[in-house]
């Protein structure tokens, strides 16, 4: 049983890392019809301005989470508003929106080596004294608890942004109708802006969240990405919920897999899963519309 | 409003930058190794550098990655070259001439490295080279090398390249499998009885676990509890952690490469093993505390060097002499023991061409294998062996309250089972 609770948190741990991320693939991706790959590297970006303003200029840890976030979220919407956008208007194939990101996430990634090296850089510990806590007889570290709640409390809390407020609600207008949208007096391109700058935000946490079980590195967010992607597939590609339940599946399948089974075929086994969905339930768990 | 919220972010993302970059500066510069090193030769951090080999009177190239995966320990390696070079060249270089440096960055990747070589070889025509820490690139380009006739020292520690026959390739270090048997015999000192292992699946690290799994087969007081792979490019190990401690080991092996294993030593301590943990060289990282923290205590661990946390702690006069210049150099002590390994390689090659008095490749094959030199390593002694080799054996370590000291010094001064749980 303990071994199970063990694996559970760890599972939990690593899904809402990829959660935190397939939600910011599926809000864009409904947001604008655009497939991202600057997500992981805004993660990773994310994880170093944190670790910059908690490690290095030795600021509390909510406050340096909260400016980074916030940064995070300005670099999202002026990627939308600097290279995404002007494509758009220029009238640019979907695919050239597409490598932009590439691009732009290799960019970014170059630049956290510049400013911050190649090395791993050590996140200090968010908690005093003793890293794990004991639940039972299981012991589980403080900050993969933190990050369980954290990412649920954000999953929570943009559930209820896009539900119960008026900029939500206008943000899903605009997902589903952009001109009716824009008739009605809708902003369209602030709302994929800003839509663009909470996919930042979430990133972000994410990589906050994680950096200080797997260090604040430029190669971190590459690591996660593609699994991500497999979550946000596998719950139903640009469904918001099925992203948060496809990542949590992805991330208990590739612990109990290394744990039950071996970790030689987690990665073979959790791919497997997601071509079985691609092919056999194309719209995920979620029945998304991903049909042309 | 809309602009000038855009400016404000825009300046904002700018400042944090910025300060960010200025206040990495010293950081960078253990990473990067420019300017204060920097050799009168080309010592550009990529492959287009710009020097002409006739300007100097030996070049020599270098292949390995200060970008990728094992960047830390490449930028190492990297800095003990250039950091040699500028010592020779401050001293009167070699062959009455200055030592040029070429460089290109394989990205710690094989196919890198071919490109590597080939770019070295054939554009810039080096003299002699230092390979990258990884053997599997070293062995992937010893036939490009053997044909050029070029003379190559290399720093990766797995036997298996200069087991290939080739005889213009060297190590300038013990090879890893003179550590398994010390190992084990460390893990019978402590009272380890069942073992479990992870082991990274890249070469180095399966070669090196396949020596000591062939000392454990003649070791019946340890039975092998579980065996699990780590594959290349994960980062969280928790399931497979999982399924090593629910056998119930009393001791657990790790091999990895040292940025992978500091994240699996914290990952195995968040799940509450408090035993001793197992591993190669690259233990010798001192990241893995920096990252593991209090977890890395109980960490034993095989290897030729075992950077000191002050360069007067260090273990001779020339391991001293080496740190200080390195300290004075890049701001602070090598993240890696590769950089020692570089720094070896270098001072046999220049020494080899010095005592030969020529450039040429044959010659200088010839009189390293026949070259007797201290280095930071020991007492090497080519002529010793006909493959290359030029030490044998390996050090036991052990991390204990937060420094890595000797097992034996250990044993003398605690009780060898303090970390068992």
């Amino acid at each position: 049983m303990s071994t199970f609770i063990s694996l559970l948190i760890g599972g939990l741990v690593l899904g809402c890392t990829y959660g935190m991320l397939s939600l910011g693939l599926s809000l864009i991706y409904q947001a604008s019809g655009f497939m991202n790959f600057t997500q992981a590297n805004l993660l990773m970006f994310g994880a170093f301005v944190c670790y910059q303003f908690f490690g290095v200029w030795g600021l509390p840890f909510v406050i340096s989470l909260i400016l980074s976030v916030a940064i995070m979220f300005g670099v999202g919407c002026l990627i939308e508003r600097l290279v995404i956008r002007r494509l758009v208007e220029k009238h640019a194939k979907n695919v050239y929106v597409v490598l932009s990101t590439i691009a732009i996430s290799i960019i970014i990634e170059n630049l956290a080596m510049l400013i911050w090296n190649s090395r791993q850089h050590y996140f200090p510990s968010i908690f005093s004294g003793s890293s794990s806590v004991k639940i039972g007889s299981v012991s589980v570290g403080k900050e993969s608890l933190l990050c369980i709640v954290v990412a649920l409390v954000a999953m929570v809390a943009l559930h209820f942004f896009l539900n119960k407020t008026k900029f939500g609600t206008a943000m899903r207008a605009a997902a589903m109708n952009k001109t009716a949208a824009s008739c009605m007096g809708i902003n369209v391109n602030r709302t994929i802006s800003m839509t663009y700058g909470i996919a930042a935000a979430l990133a972000c946490l994410g990589g906050i969240l994680i950096a200080p079980k797997m260090t604040a590195y430029y190669q971190v967010g590459n690591q996660i990405s593609m699994k991500s992607f497999a979550g946000a597939v596998i719950g139903g590609y640009g469904n918001i919920y099925g992203a948060i339940v496809g990542a949590l599946f992805v991330g208990l399948l590739e612990t109990f897999v290394g744990a039950y089974i071996s970790s030689a075929y987690k990665e073979l086994i959790v791919y497997g899963v997601m071509i079985v969905f691609m092919i056999v339930k194309p719209s995920g768990l979620f029945n998304a519309k991903v049909y042309e | 409003m809309k602009k000038r919220v855009l400016s404000v972010i825009l300046a904002a993302t700018m400042v944090m930058g910025l300060l960010a970059g200025c206040s990495s500066v010293e950081e960078a510069e253990s990473s990067a190794a420019e300017e204060t090193t920097e050799t009168e030769s080309s010592s550009d951090t990529s492959s287009d550098s710009s020097s002409s080999s006739g300007e100097y009177s030996y070049v020599i190239g270098h292949y390995g990655g200060i970008t990728g995966t094992t960047a830390t320990v490449g930028t190492a390696g990297y800095n003990g070259i250039q950091l040699a070079i500028q010592y020779w060249n401050d001293n009167g270089g070699v062959l009455g001439g200055q030592i040029g440096f070429e460089f290109y960055d394989d990205g710690g990747t094989t196919e890198g490295a071919v490109k590597a070589v080939t770019y070295l070889l054939e554009e810039k025509n080096v003299d002699g080279l230092i390979s990258s820490q990884l053997s599997g690139n070293i062995q992937a380009t010893g036939d490009q090398v053997e044909a050029a006739q070029v003379p190559e020292v290399g720093t990766g520690m797995n036997p298996a390249w200069l087991e290939q026959g080739w005889t213009y390739l060297f190590r300038s270090v013990p090879n890893n499998a003179g550590g398994a048997q010390p190992l084990v015999d460390a893990m019978l000192t402590v009272g380890v009885t069942d073992l479990g292992a992870m082991i990274y699946q890249d070469d180095g690290n399966t070669s090196a676990w396949a020596y000591v799994t062939e000392v454990l087969e003649n070791t019946p007081e340890i039975t092998l509890v579980a065996e699990e792979q780590a594959m290349v490019g994960e980062s969280d190990w928790t399931g497979t952690l999982t399924s090593i401690l629910n056998k119930n080991p009393n001791g657990v092996l790790i091999f990895a490469q040292g940025e992978q294993a500091s994240l699996m030593i914290k990952q195995l301590r968040e799940l509450g093993y408090e035993g001793y943990i197992f591993g190669p060289e690259t233990f010798s990282l001192p990241d893995i505390r920096n990252v593991a923290g209090d977890g890395a205590n109980g960490i034993i661990f095989f290897a030729p060097h075992c950077i000191p946390d002050s360069a007067d702690e260090a273990n001779s006069e020339a391991e001293q002499e080496f740190l200080e210049l390195y300290e004075a150099a890049y701001g602070e002590l090598p993240a890696s023991d590769v950089a020692y390994r570089a720094w070896d390689a270098t001072n046999i090659l220049l020494t080899a061409v010095e005592q030969a008095g020529t450039a040429d490749g044959p010659t200088v094959r010839d009189t390293i294998a026949n070259l007797k030199i201290d280095i930071l390593a020991g007492s090497a002694d080519f002529s010793a062996y006909d493959n290359g080799e030029c030490l044998s054996g390996q050090q036991i370590y052990i991390t204990h309250e937060g420094k890595n000291i000797l097992f034996s010094t250990f044993c003398e001064e605690n009780d060898p089972s303090l970390y068992m749980q």
